[in-house]
């Protein structure tokens, strides 16, 4: 029992992923795939959360459009290019790359390898 | 001499790092934060069919005021609507309200309303593209949308809305 406790304590996010009944549709395969856009989904109103475990109203809303876009036999894509034109790119947790954010996307792979090349340049001439 | 701008290119890595955050950070807050009160390039109104209403049936030059009856900000600015509604048309959409509650709500503070669209889940708030409640977005005599305005109007801002109406029919 304790170990279960324990091992359960180490997922404490498997209780938000849940689904509120309420929001279920009935199909297994539309709530997971809602539950999978839910996740893809900035909460316009709540900083750095997706709608998929925001109790915000606008976060409510906007799981309930996605519902009613799945139920109407849209696709996940169909979905998220809806919400992006009328929210804007920053609706979506992962902002499409465009020239704007070309360096937000590469920057930590930039810095990597230079810091990478340093180190092994260092390096080097140490051991010369 | 190579060597040591060897051991300094880490220095110098962060440093420019460091000096470029700094300029980004500085930069930004320099900028005013947008304006609540935005003139947008106009745009076809979103298609939407709630009880109530619909696109099809709001006939601008119109206010589109989205509410809720739990909304406190909503009830201050309701006499500048009741205002406005003298002299234009104005649709609402009760955002995610219960039907009892905005009944109370209208009974209570009267109801400036050409008609209301009950958006019970929400669905029609997020079509329009709204972040909160009040938001109220002024329509032209073509059906499109030519202003949005995303917190409680004043006054101030209703003779604002109303030259943007005025400029519209």
């Amino acid at each position: 029992m304790r170990l279960l406790f324990m091992i359960m304590l180490l997922f404490p996010t498997l209780a938000q992923a849940t689904v509120a009944p309420s929001e279920r549709m009935g199909d297994h395969a539309l709530d997971s795939r809602a539950q999978a856009l839910y996740q893809q989904v900035r909460c316009v109103v709540c900083e750095g959360q997706s709608i998929a475990g925001s109790n915000a109203e606008m976060a409510s809303a906007l799981r309930a459009l996605i519902r009613q876009k799945l139920k109407a036999g849209q696709t996940d894509q169909e979905i998220l290019s809806f919400l992006q034109s009328r929210y804007g790119p920053e609706v979506l947790m992962k902002p499409p790359l465009t020239p704007a954010t070309v360096l937000l996307w590469f920057m930590p792979v930039l810095a990597l390898a230079a810091g990478f090349l340093i180190t092994l340049r260092l390096y080097k001439s140490r051991a010369s | 001499m190579n060597k040591r701008l060897l051991d300094l290119l880490p220095l110098i890595f962060f440093a420019a790092l460091f000096l470029l955050s700094a300029v980004v950070i500085f930069s930004g807050l320099d900028r005013k934060p947008a304006p609540p009160v935005a003139a947008t390039a106009p745009e076809p109104m979103p298609v939407f069919a709630i009880e109530g209403l619909s696109n099809e049936s709001i006939k601008g030059p119109a206010l589109v005021n989205v509410f809720a009856s739990w909304c406190l900000p909503c009830k201050a600015e309701h006499p500048v609507i009741t205002d406005l509604a003298r002299n234009y048309r104005v649709y609402g959409i009760a955002f995610m309200d219960a039907p009892d509650n905005l009944e109370r709500f209208l009974e209570e503070l009267g109801n400036p309303y050409t008609s209301i669209g009950h958006d019970i889940d929400g669905i029609a708030g997020s079509i329009w593209a709204v972040r909160g409640v009040p938001t109220t977005f002024v329509i032209n005599d073509s059906g499109q949308i030519i202003y949005r305005h995303d917190a409680p109007l004043t006054p101030a801002n209703a003779t604002h809305l109303r030259e943007i109406l005025k400029a519209a029919s």
